[in-house]
């Protein structure tokens, strides 16, 4: 999950840190359990305005992080996916 | 910024103020074993608070304390009582706090949340895109249990805006009854509802916000 690089999606991962197959992904947190599916859990920052409620915001990054574990090969080892919105950030903050 | 650095100051000198009052207190505890009469010592220390008057003063007590009886369960129980009030005092100070968050969805397959600081700073967007409000600040508290929260809005309009104006524009813009947050808001002069909490939940759901105006 790269918000960063999508620009369809209103979304910043930059708070929290993560360690996925070596790698370090701001705004992730992933935890594997004895059986080998992992929890995904992402900490957004909003770009403000969104274009959708924070809701349906949620749903369309967990839709997409779904499809592309699944276009990966990943989709049986996914287990919940949560969203939260850690800020919300105006243009101003983001200059 | 200056909060922090006045919270770092005064958590800097708190450290420094109990190391130095422990320090010293061991330091006259070590030195107290010795002997003799000298300024620091325990016959010294004796002297210097009269435990001779106060013995004399409570020794009747301590002797009921010794041959048990009601006394000895009175102070049993009080001392028991100040062990468990130092206890929790303990676990208040150090026992880590963890914020909660304004759940929006929660099911098997993961949850949707934010931070009541991003509900609180969306909110407080939405209420000062209106030109009639100066200033806003918003204030979420999170639910315990279940999905939403609490958003408490306070509007400063200006001081010759209309207040009834003012009210109903602000209860437009930021709307709840339960925090799953639709916002749709993209310019800052669109009229009602661009950025509303509406409600997933019943329609009974109370409505939490509360507007105050500040002139």
């Amino acid at each position: 999950m790269a918000s960063d690089s999508d620009p369809d999606l209103p979304v910043s991962g930059r708070v929290g840190l993560a360690r996925l197959a070596g790698e370090v992904v701001a705004g992730v947190l992933a935890v594997e359990d004895a059986g080998g599916r992992v929890d995904i859990e992402l900490h957004l920052a909003a770009w403000w305005p969104p274009q959708m409620p924070f809701e349906q915001l949620g749903e369309q990054i967990r839709g997409r992080l779904r499809r592309s574990a699944g276009m990966a090969g990943l989709g049986e080892r996914l287990g919940a996916v949560s969203v939260c919105f850690d800020d919300v950030l105006t243009e101003t903050q983001s200059a | 910024m200056a909060l922090l650095a006045a919270r770092g100051l005064a958590r800097l000198i708190a450290l420094l103020l109990s190391t130095t009052v422990a320090v010293t207190g061991l330091a006259v505890a070590v030195f107290s074993i010795q002997g003799g009469s000298s300024t620091v010592s325990l016959p010294g220390l004796a002297s210097h608070v009269r435990l001779d008057d106060l013995h004399a003063s409570i020794g009747v007590f301590l002797d009921d304390l010794r041959a048990g009886g009601p006394i000895a369960k009175v102070a049993a129980l009080a001392g028991t009582g100040a062990v468990l009030i130092g206890l929790l005092l303990a676990f208040g100070v150090l026992a880590r706090r963890r914020e909660r968050r304004v759940l929006i969805r929660s099911g098997d397959d993961g949850a949707i949340a934010a931070r009541p600081r991003a509900v609180s700073q969306a909110a407080v967007t939405v209420a000062e895109q209106s030109r009639d409000v100066l200033h806003a600040k918003a204030r979420t508290t999170a639910r315990r249990r279940g999905t939403g929260g609490r958003l408490r809005l306070t509007v400063y309009r200006a001081q010759s805006k209309d207040m009834a104006g003012v009210t109903a524009a602000s209860r437009d813009r930021v709307a709840t009854d339960d925090l799953t947050l639709d916002i749709s808001a993209s310019r800052a002069d669109e009229l009602a509802a661009r950025f509303t909490m509406s409600t997933s939940a019943p329609a009974t759901a109370s409505r939490a916000t509360n507007f105050r105006h500040c002139p």
